[in-house]
């Protein structure tokens, strides 16, 4: 039976060249636009290289502080709100740190720094990050040589610095550099390891330089709202938990960390705003808006990506119900040696499905290339935002970390989907016919 | 000719009605996207009152006190007024400023404060700038004869936009005086300005107040935790500046603690930041889904008109014999689809209208009074322009049948 399906696919095809053509054509362009969403959505939640621990991560990027005691549900939000700014190393430290149902928590502080250049003797600015010990925890970050820096080499201040290869040959043309001094914002530190390059696009892991956070004092600066002390700072904190359904849990942890943090205050109080948020939550929270405003932006991606589901389906529907009137006396054959309705709509089901896969390879691809193009405006979120907001680029992107086995698998599914909604209908109505009126229609 | 037509889409009322749910569809989509780019671009083109080509932002570092080479005497304001010296003196530079934390364009800032006029207050977006910044930035001001850069030198002038003199003084005045204080103890002048923080920003409604102060005062108080220096580089020299310029002042960018690292263009600065506020993704949405609800639509239209004419052959032969001429039957054809898309266009416009309100929760802008108007006719244009484009080839290949062959058909 699926050789004579393949067979009747291939004739079909060469039959009506015209048609193949435009179908193919509507399809593809179909799974260019949604694959463009999608491969956006992937690298920004996809567990991808380093970063293959973020379906466990969570992220609290933002303070908030309004006036106590007031309704802060929906729009009543701004009528209480106070401020708003990434967090303080203090609060997290003296609030967050002892949390006990996460498996690891990191402060994080991603900024840029002058590092000196010996060979050209410059100061250079790179994009570093501040951190603790357990940010190596969350990340799997492949050393090449020597180790991350320790727990107590964080607390007691020790200048070590983890840099990544690319930087490595730059400063000194080669990648064995353990203990090598480095000079940043003119102070000294030594090399204790070397990574493989992050990609700029994996934004939460990217840096070129990795430092103990208690040594940069811009990052141990913080301000209060009010009398509420400490709140505003340079900081976020990522939270790596055992499962990924400890959202909530955490979040009650945390809410109960923050009364504590709000007892002595009487003029301002601090909220989380339903954070930690995971990985898509945290691309859609900007500044200073109530939570509810990131499901209300997820809403407008979502609509779009049906239309773009929808519209075509419609087009190739109307494509499909012209070719069925074409073939009624093939269907009226067929139904007169015993077929039945389900047979039948299988058949046109599959036939379908097989050009509209040649659509969707032609579509991946496609999105692969135009992805490339437009990668700048595609990969930015609040969340990459650095303490002082420079000019980044995003690096080209890996062609694995684009086309794999989940984006192929979204490929699938949006055939599938698409060929559902545009096929049933007209196989439906074209099925049914009884077979006298097949046979006499030409 | 027109009963004709429409006895002819009723008979095939089916086949047409799929073409007709294509041809809505496409109509709202694309006179919603068009809605939301024509907005974007109506913001892009207002008068700014700014100009960023060929300016720098320049990065600088301060060394903290923990560093061993830190030099306790030496004073921050004077480092970075030397080096801005040294700065004007290079060939090609135009003109040296300082601006606080959120007083120049693109930061997005929401820092502010209370104003007084002589009977209101009013909340502003607020910043402060030295004198030099007129030039760097190009500022004007609503009164063409005031010279502002000689007002703003002598100190104690200040640039308002246009919505807070209208808050502050119930009135459209250019040159206003205001206070900072409740006791209105000591009068200010304000003028009224076009610059805003960014022509995409409608924080605050737009009620901005850009103080300018002597570099020296700025520079030592910092009102806003921080400044950043500026460079304007003259047109003729802004051809590979930053290079020439990092390489020859190596030198001469550390004075004291303080050393310059870098020069950001601002028109770089400015993508990354439009970019953050999720405009330049905005903008790419709307160029994609137009140019992907016209193709589809195109798509969409040749494909099933191309079917219609195969399963209409007879039909044509038939009229063709009995004497229709080839221009008589294409323009038939092409009266047809602009018959079914003129069914669809009210229903169509009434949805639009309801599904604009619907849009407005979710922050997208949106065109308001006669752009409306003028939307309408454009989108209504391309979409019948498609239609007439994607049923010409098909109704001029019907119409070049042979009546004997399609007659033959039946």
């Amino acid at each position: 039976m699926w050789k004579v399906y393949l067979r009747q696919i291939r004739r079909l095809l060469r039959e009506n060249k015209f048609f193949s053509v435009v179908y193919i054509l509507g399809t593809a362009l179909s799974v260019t636009m949604i694959m463009l969403i999608l491969i956006t959505y992937y690298i920004n939640t996809g567990n991808i290289g380093v970063v293959d621990k973020r379906d466990r991560m969570f992220f609290v990027t933002r303070s908030y502080t309004v006036k106590p005691g007031k309704d802060i549900s929906g729009n009543n939000f701004y009528k209480a709100f106070q401020g708003s700014a990434p967090l303080s190393h203090k609060m997290l430290e003296k609030y967050m740190y002892p949390l006990q149902v996460p498996e690891a928590k990191s402060i994080v502080g991603q900024t840029q720094s002058a590092v000196y250049n010996k060979n050209k003797q410059v100061y250079e600015e790179k994009s570093v990050a501040c951190v603790d010990a357990d940010y190596w925890k969350i990340f799997s970050m492949r050393f090449l040589v020597g180790r991350p820096f320790t727990e107590a080499e964080v607390k007691s201040k020790a200048p070590q610095v983890v840099i990544d290869e690319s930087t490595a040959r730059a400063l000194f043309g080669k990648i064995d550099v353990v203990g090598y001094p480095v000079e940043i914002n003119w102070k000294e530190y030594r090399v204790c390891g070397v990574v493989e390059d992050v990609p700029s696009y994996l934004s939460d892991a990217y840096a070129h330089l990795w430092y103990p956070y208690t040594t940069e004092s811009r990052c141990l600066f913080s301000s209060d709202s009010e009398d509420l002390k400490d709140v505003y700072g340079p900081m976020k904190m990522y939270v790596l938990a055992h499962d990924r359904g400890d959202q909530e849990r955490i979040r009650q942890e945390m809410e109960h960390q923050i009364q504590q943090m709000n007892a002595p205050a009487k003029r301002s109080q601090f909220v989380l705003n339903h954070q930690p948020d995971t990985a898509l939550e945290s691309v859609f929270r900007m500044s200073s808006d109530p939570y509810e405003k990131i499901y209300s932006r997820m809403q407008i991606v979502f609509i779009i990506i049906v239309v773009l589901l929808v519209l075509p389906a419609i087009n190739l529907s109307g494509l499909i119900v012209a070719r069925m009137k074409k073939r009624a006396g093939e269907i009226g054959v067929r139904k007169a040696f015993g077929a039945s309705v389900g047979e039948l709509m299988r058949q046109f089901f599959w036939e379908n499905f097989v050009q509209m896969l040649i659509g969707g390879v032609v579509g991946l691809c496609l999105s692969y290339g135009i992805f490339q193009l437009v990668r700048e405006t595609l990969l930015v979120s609040y969340r990459t935002m650095n303490m002082a907001a420079k000019v980044g680029h995003v690096d080209m992107l890996n062609f694995f970390h684009v086309v794999n086995m989940h984006t192929i698998c979204y490929v699938l599914g949006i055939c599938f989907l698409l060929n559902l909604i545009s096929t049933l209908v007209p196989a439906w109505r074209y099925a049914r016919i009884p077979i006298v009126d097949a046979l006499n229609r030409r | 000719m027109w009963s004709h037509m429409f006895k002819l889409i009723a008979n095939q009322w089916r086949s047409n009605l799929w073409i007709m749910v294509e041809l809505f569809m496409s109509f709202v989509c694309i006179w919603l996207v068009a809605d939301v780019l024509a907005s974007l671009l109506s913001r892009k083109f207002k008068d700014k009152g700014f100009d960023l080509e060929h300016v720098y932002m320049v990065s600088y570092y301060t060394k903290s006190g923990d560093v061993f080479s830190y030099d306790a005497g030496s004073v921050s304001e004077d480092e970075l007024r030397e080096l801005a010296e040294r700065i004007r003196r290079y060939p090609g530079v135009e003109a040296v400023g300082f601006a606080s934390g959120g007083a120049f364009p693109y930061t997005g800032t929401v820092n502010g404060h209370e104003y007084f006029g002589d009977t209101v207050k009013a909340w502003a977006v607020d910043g402060f700038l030295s004198p030099d910044m007129v030039r760097v930035l190009r500022l004007t001001s609503a009164e063409p004869e005031l010279d502002l850069e000689r007002e703003a030198g002598r100190g104690d002038i200040s640039l308002l936009s246009k919505t807070l003199i209208k808050t502050l003084t119930r009135s459209d005045a250019t040159r206003i005086r205001f206070y900072t204080n409740d006791k209105r103890n000591n009068a200010h002048m304000g003028v009224r300005s076009n610059y805003v923080t960014d022509e995409y920003n409608d924080t605050g409604e737009e009620r901005c107040l850009w103080a300018f102060w002597p570099e020296a005062r700025l520079l030592k108080k910092r009102p806003q935790g921080s400044v950043e220096m500026f460079i304007r580089v003259r047109p003729e020299a802004d051809h590979g500046f930053h290079d020439t310029f990092m390489t020859t002042m190596r030198e001469r960018l550390t004075a004291g603690n303080t050393s310059i690292v870098g020069l950001t263009p601002m028109k770089d600065y400015r993508h990354y930041i439009l970019g953050l506020m999720g405009i330049n993704m905005m903008y790419g949405t709307s160029y994609f889904l137009s140019a992907f609800f016209l193709v589809c639509a195109f798509l969409g239209i040749i494909g099933t008109f191309w079917f219609r004419t195969e399963a209409r052959t007879s039909e044509i032969g038939l009229r063709m014999a009995l004497g229709a001429t080839r221009r008589q039957v294409r323009r038939q054809m092409i009266g047809e689809g602009l018959m079914l898309f003129a069914l669809v266009w009210i229903p169509g416009l009434v949805v639009v209208y309801l599904l604009r309100d619907v849009f407005s929760v979710y922050e997208v802008p949106l065109s308001a009074g006669w752009l409306f108007v003028i939307l309408t006719v454009i989108t209504t244009l391309v979409m019948a322009l498609l239609i007439v484009a994607g049923i010409w080839v098909p109704a001029r290949q019907a119409s070049r049948i042979n009546p004997v062959d399609a007659l033959r058909y039946e």
